[in-house]
């Protein structure tokens, strides 16, 4: 799945520029913290998450309404901006927190 | 007022969430035995601010498996544990045996505490602090929908709202769901928690205890009462009809005869006023059953300590019955007032029914009425019929009647 | 083909009298001309600031509607309810005596939240005044219905279902029920919802509203359109109703509820809930699929709604094998009023014999088997029709009407 169509226009402003410089493993720490703050995930469980363990149905067992806080706190935490028509299926960006990170790092890349 | 038609109605299970513990009848039987409040200062947020600083909490957190109850709110998970208690005394445990089950909530205030929470994260920043998590807990439904899903439970569902008497108007559809043959079985949970933004607010409504600027207490019935005390909790009930609780060889413990509801006009959220009431629901409750007021031991009475909603309560029931019988109780005094609390009535009423326990008046030191017989010394009653009496700001009047189980 | 009542059965359940506010205006007339012309009011809300939010389109009472209601109540959902009561009431010319034992049943979600969150904002500023404080008094659903009991002297049954988007569907079948049962002759059914920045707030957060006017059952939906109303119907007893004289404007067959114990909110894509609730009203009905020629769908506009929704009209009724239309897109979603609402409309339009269209549907999604009547209301001469509401939490209503010819 191509993720530009997706992707709206980035809007940084100096104040998340240090975003820009983050790692992968960074990010993937930061979105960790989102699991265990935002979507009350027990933290023995986040801790056991590897890069590519499986976030949706038959891992984690995360559903569209918790795809929809991730979502919200990609924007709010690291400054992205989501077209709010996201095709059937964009809930497979949240499949692994390494999907994730890549979704964050080609947001990154955007410049203006 | 209206009176649902003759249907042999039955309950097989209590479940219980509250300060007392969480558990089956048992912790009915218990708290009628021990007759302790519940009621102390407030421990779960500050009230150093507030006029008024007592509760009775339910002090217990981990209601369900972090995994499953995640997302659920502390409403929900109280609803889904004392459903699940419920069952599990009526010994519905098989997979799927709910599918068929009707379902029924009663709140006053629902996840209130999301709501805020909700629109406190707009106020602080903006559309950028909404969660979406809350979202779908900001309508009262929502613990219904988990009750629900947590149980498997897919024939009719209800959630009703209503202050005062939502507990026992959740039990009345429930029959009126058996009696139209919508369900053979109901799980009916009344449940509302404590919350501190509201009950600082109330409490600036002047609805709470002293509303007089005397001491804060929870004394219904009472001369120096001064306004409610405010409780919180979940009791559900397992109620089938006679026949689907033969079937399956349940333990009845309980059988309703009749139940009424309706209304006395009044002003704007207040109690009626004495020169506004009338008395056609009860009468209209005993004649359904083809019972006379001196076939009852005991009723349970809804007044909160607020003075005008204990002299109406009195007025009705007096007129009802005449002097003397039945033995007036209560449950408010050990649990708080909520606007749910009915289900916790209805489940200590089953529990006189079953073994005769019944809870004491112990604080009446000075009764509003003389000519009134109140549960003021311990004691026991042989099981008999037991009416189970609610009356709400703003005038709804409900009527139960529940009895010993049925001989065979 | 339809099969005749007997007519003889006098516990049928009929509608007398019909009471709506819609973001058309006041009245069943004005509803009717604006749904038959098929205009869709929806377009920038302007009761509160929407900047910051994806989607500010949705449906909105007009200002000269609401000036023409008056302030009389303290809450906007307190002035929907009772003009639309007011309409229906008049309409039906029930002496006192009858409206005093009637039941009423009134479901919404929001209840008087609009005025509380203006409170709310101030409270965080610890700068809230008594005058705003009082919003909590008409904050729960509950309370519209004691203002509407109120008006009207009714000390009859009452309850506020809440059940999310099918709230006042299920206000119709339970006091269906208490007709049918015997419990009353007359019952007042109906719901009610402002515009809250909750809701609109909420929808936003999950992505559920389109940027543009909704578009059920199109190829490029995108989301549902929030919005405001209140509708109030009067039921009676067929026998009551003619022994009276009073015009029957419907006949209410059959009803039912059920629960998908699914998920929060999304529907399971088997739409097996729906399915069930619908068949259960067909056979209530005593009617057949094939007996249905219109179905006025829950509609939202939402890819997964409305998916899920066709799926369970084609396990009913077949591919192809009933008209459809989606009543939200002309006023959009009216939330614990929709049901009332969409079953007003369906009244209506078998009463005059037109369909009202989908507007804003240009290419019905090809996953969609069914004509949706787009854009173009049309004629057609029905006996029987089903309203459907499929709220948020799994719990669905379907209601059959039937016209009152089926009586001759």
């Amino acid at each position: 799945m191509a993720l530009d169509s997706r992707i709206g226009k980035l809007d940084f402003d100096k104040h998340y520029a240090w975003i820009r410089a983050m790692t992968q493993e960074e990010i993937i720490v930061e979105v960790k913290k989102m699991l265990s703050q935002r979507l009350r995930v027990a933290p023995e469980r986040v801790a056991a998450l590897e890069a590519d363990s499986p976030l949706l149905r038959g891992g984690l067992g995360l559903d569209s309404l918790d795809c929809i806080e991730l979502l919200l706190g990609l924007e709010d935490e690291f400054g992205l901006e989501f077209k709010e028509d996201a095709e059937e299926g964009w809930i497979e960006h949240f499949s692994s927190l390494e999907r994730i990170s890549q979704l964050v790092i080609h947001m990154q890349g955007e410049l203006p | 007022m209206a009176v649902l038609p003759p249907c042999r109605a039955v309950i097989t299970g209590i479940g219980c969430v509250s300060p007392f513990g969480v558990g089956g009848s048992e912790v009915v039987a218990s708290l009628l035995r021990a007759n302790a409040s519940a009621i102390a200062p407030i421990r779960g947020f500050a009230t150093e601010t507030f006029s008024h600083h007592l509760g009775a909490e339910v002090a217990v957190t981990n209601l369900v498996e972090d995994e499953e109850g995640r997302r659920w709110s502390r409403v929900s998970q109280m609803a889904v544990a004392a459903c699940r208690q419920a069952v599990a005394e009526a010994q519905l445990s098989a997979p799927e045996a709910l599918h068929p089950f009707g379902l029924v909530i009663g709140t006053e205030f629902g996840d209130l505490q999301s709501t805020e929470a909700f629109d406190v994260g707009f106020l602080q920043r903006g559309p950028r602090g909404l969660r979406a998590f809350l979202f779908p807990n900001t309508v009262m439904n929502s613990m219904a929908g988990i009750v629900s899903l947590a149980l498997g439970i897919k024939g009719p569902i209800l959630t009703l709202n209503q202050s005062g008497v939502a507990g026992e108007l959740a039990v009345i559809r429930a029959l009126a769901l058996l009696a139209a043959n919508r369900a053979r079985a109901v799980i009916v949970c009344g449940v509302d928690e404590l919350f501190s933004v509201l009950y600082e607010t109330l409490g600036r409504l002047h609805v709470l205890s002293p509303c007089d600027g005397g001491d804060e207490a929870c004394r219904p019935f009472d001369q120096r009462h001064n306004g409610p005390v405010l409780g919180e909790g979940a009791t559900a009930l397992v109620i089938e009809t006679l026949e689907h609780a033969q079937a399956r060889e349940a333990a009845i413990l309980a059988e309703v005869y009749s139940a009424g509801w309706g209304a006395i006009t009044t002003r704007p959220y207040h109690y009626p006023a004495l020169s506004q009431l009338h008395y056609r629901l009860l009468g209209q409750a005993l004649a359904s059953a083809a019972l006379s007021p001196k076939d009852f031991s005991v009723a349970y009475l809804s007044g909160s300590g607020d003075p005008y909603h204990d002299t109406a309560e009195l007025a009705l029931v007096a007129e009802a019955f005449g002097a003397g019988r039945p033995l007036l109780t209560s449950v408010t005094h050990l649990s708080g007032e909520y606007g749910s609390v009915g289900t916790l009535r209805v489940a200590a009423a089953t529990v006189t029914a079953t073994a005769g326990l019944l809870p004491t008046l112990s604080y009446l030191d000075q009764p509003i009425r003389s000519d009134i017989c109140f549960a003021r010394q311990p004691g026991a009653v042989s099981p008999s019929v037991i009416l189970v009496h609610g009356l709400a700001r703003g005038g709804m009047q409900t009527a139960l009647l529940i009895g010993p189980p049925p001989t065979q | 083909m339809s099969r005749s009542i007997s007519a003889r059965n006098a516990r049928n359940v009929v509608i007398t009298g019909l009471g709506v506010i819609s973001p058309y205006g006041r009245g069943c007339d004005v509803y009717w001309t604006g749904l038959s012309a098929g205009i869709c009011v929806l377009g920038p809300l302007r009761l509160f600031p929407t900047e910051g939010f994806p989607s500010n389109v949705g449906g909105q009472v007009p200002e000269e509607t609401v000036r023409e209601i008056g302030t009389a109540q303290r809450s906007r959902a307190n002035r929907f309810l009772l003009a639309a009561a007011d309409e229906a009431v008049g309409q039906a010319g029930l002496s006192r005596q009858a409206l005093t034992s009637a039941a009423v049943s009134i479901g919404g979600t929001g209840g008087g939240m609009l005025e509380v969150e203006t409170w709310h904002q101030q409270y965080s500023r610890q700068q809230d005044d008594r005058r705003a404080r009082s919003a909590l008094r008409t904050m729960i659903p509950a309370a519209q219905t004691e203002a509407l009991a109120r008006r009207f002297r009714i000390e009859g049954p009452r309850e506020s279902p809440i059940l999310a988007c099918s709230s006042s569907a299920a206000a119709l079948v339970t006091v269906a029920d208490l007709i049918t049962t015997g419990v009353v002759e007359v019952g007042l059914a109906g719901g009610v919802d402002s515009l809250t920045r909750v809701c609109f707030m909420g929808f936003n957060t999950l992505k559920l509203l389109d940027t543009r006017p909704c578009r059920p059952f199109a190829r490029d939906r995108r989301g549902m359109s929030v919005s405001e109303g209140a509708a109030v119907l009067v039921l009676e007893s067929y026998e009551h109703a003619v022994t009276r004289g009073a015009p029957i404007r419907a006949v209410l067959a059959g009803g039912a509820i059920s629960s998908d114990a699914f998920h929060p909110i999304a529907p399971p894509p088997d739409a097996e809930g729906a399915v069930r609730a619908m068949q259960e009203a067909l056979r209530r009905a005593d009617l057949t699929p094939s007996d249905i020629g219109y179905v006025n769908a829950h509609g939202t506009g939402t890819v997964q709604n409305d998916k899920a929704e066709s799926a369970a009209l084609e396990q009913v009724f077949g591919p192809g094998k009933v008209l459809l239309s989606g009543t939200k897109s002309l006023i959009g979603h009216t939330m614990g009023a929709a049901g009332a609402m969409e079953a007003l409309a369906t009244i209506l339009a078998l009463e005059a014999a037109v369909l009202p269209p989908t507007a804003n549907l240009d290419e019905t999604d090809p996953d969609v088997p069914f004509d949706c009547i787009p854009h173009t209301a049309r004629p057609c001469v029905l006996d029987n029709a089903m309203s459907n509401s499929f709220g948020f939490g799994g719990q669905n209503v379907s209601v059959v009407f039937r016209h009152p010819r089926v009586f001759e």
